[in-house]
């Protein structure tokens, strides 16, 4: 059986799996991690915070995602962050057994990340709440 | 004997139960009485009169949904009938509470960033019976 977790980063990667998206973020939506040696640009969607509300007798989760782009070319990062927001800032996300009301961006992110052969890579996206109930 | 949380109240309204997401649920029960005492009595006496009480609940809202299925919807100003709560839940011998009783308020709380709240409040209007599940 599917637990919520699972199924709402299932509805998470369905919304960001969209041509807005990967048009520009041509390496792909990963979970965590991009594997190895994936071509930029592409986008993480990572748990960062939250849980169960524990509200009521009616499941209830309140989590918060970093989701970023990842590129070599600063501009490239920044225009897909701009497409994430489009796809997810106060958005429905689609969640088998769950409704989703609440879905917004709460916090910027944006790191620079020098990699071992000097190359910068830039990490530019935000924090996301996203609460779903049974 | 155990202490308990509200996770299993059982709370019904003219037999509709309404504890699904109900967040907080509260009795309050009152004898009335008068100042008996008189003359050279040193200390003051008093004489019961009549049993009063009052009931609230939080709950959070739902989406749609009809009188028969919606708390908003059922709880209007003015409804009456009778209010059912078992707090341990209502299998075999939990204890069991019920009082005829009429709404008297209902507040919605909505918020841009927060699930909607309804706020229900009852007066009783009758005897309460304190009993137990068969």
């Amino acid at each position: 059986m599917t637990g919520p977790v699972e199924l709402l980063e299932t509805g998470l990667y369905n919304k960001l799996n969209v041509a807005a998206v990967t048009d520009l973020a041509t390496g792909g939506i990963w979970d965590t991690n991009a594997p190895k040696d994936t071509s930029y640009p592409y986008v993480i969607f990572q748990h960062s915070a939250g849980g169960d509300e524990n509200l009521t007798k009616s499941r209830m989760r309140s989590v918060v995602y970093i989701v970023k782009a990842v590129s070599n070319v600063k501009n490239t990062a920044a225009d897909i962050s701009e497409k994430i927001d489009d796809a997810l800032h106060h958005q429905t996300l689609t969640v088998t057994g769950y409704t989703n009301f609440w879905t917004a961006r709460q916090q910027d992110f944006r790191i620079g990340e020098l990699t071992d052969n000097g190359i910068m890579i830039y990490h530019v996206g935000g924090f996301y709440r996203i609460r779903i109930g049974e | 004997m155990p202490t308990y949380t509200g996770t299993a109240l059982y709370l019904a309204f003219d037999g509709t139960e309404i504890d699904t997401d109900f967040r907080e649920f509260s009795v309050s029960e009152e004898m009335g009485i008068v100042d008996g005492s008189a003359g050279a009595d040193a200390n003051r006496t008093y004489l019961t009169t009549l049993k009063d009480g009052t009931a609230s609940g939080t709950f959070l809202d739902q989406t749609g949904g009809t009188a028969a299925t919606a708390l908003y919807n059922k709880c209007i100003p003015g409804a009456e009938g009778t209010l059912e709560w078992g707090p341990e839940g209502n299998s075999s011998d939990d204890p069991r509470h019920h009082v005829n009783a009429i709404v008297t308020t209902r507040d919605m709380t909505v918020n841009f960033e927060d699930v909607t709240e309804v706020v229900i409040s009852w007066q009783y209007s009758g005897a309460v019976t304190d009993t137990a599940y068969a």
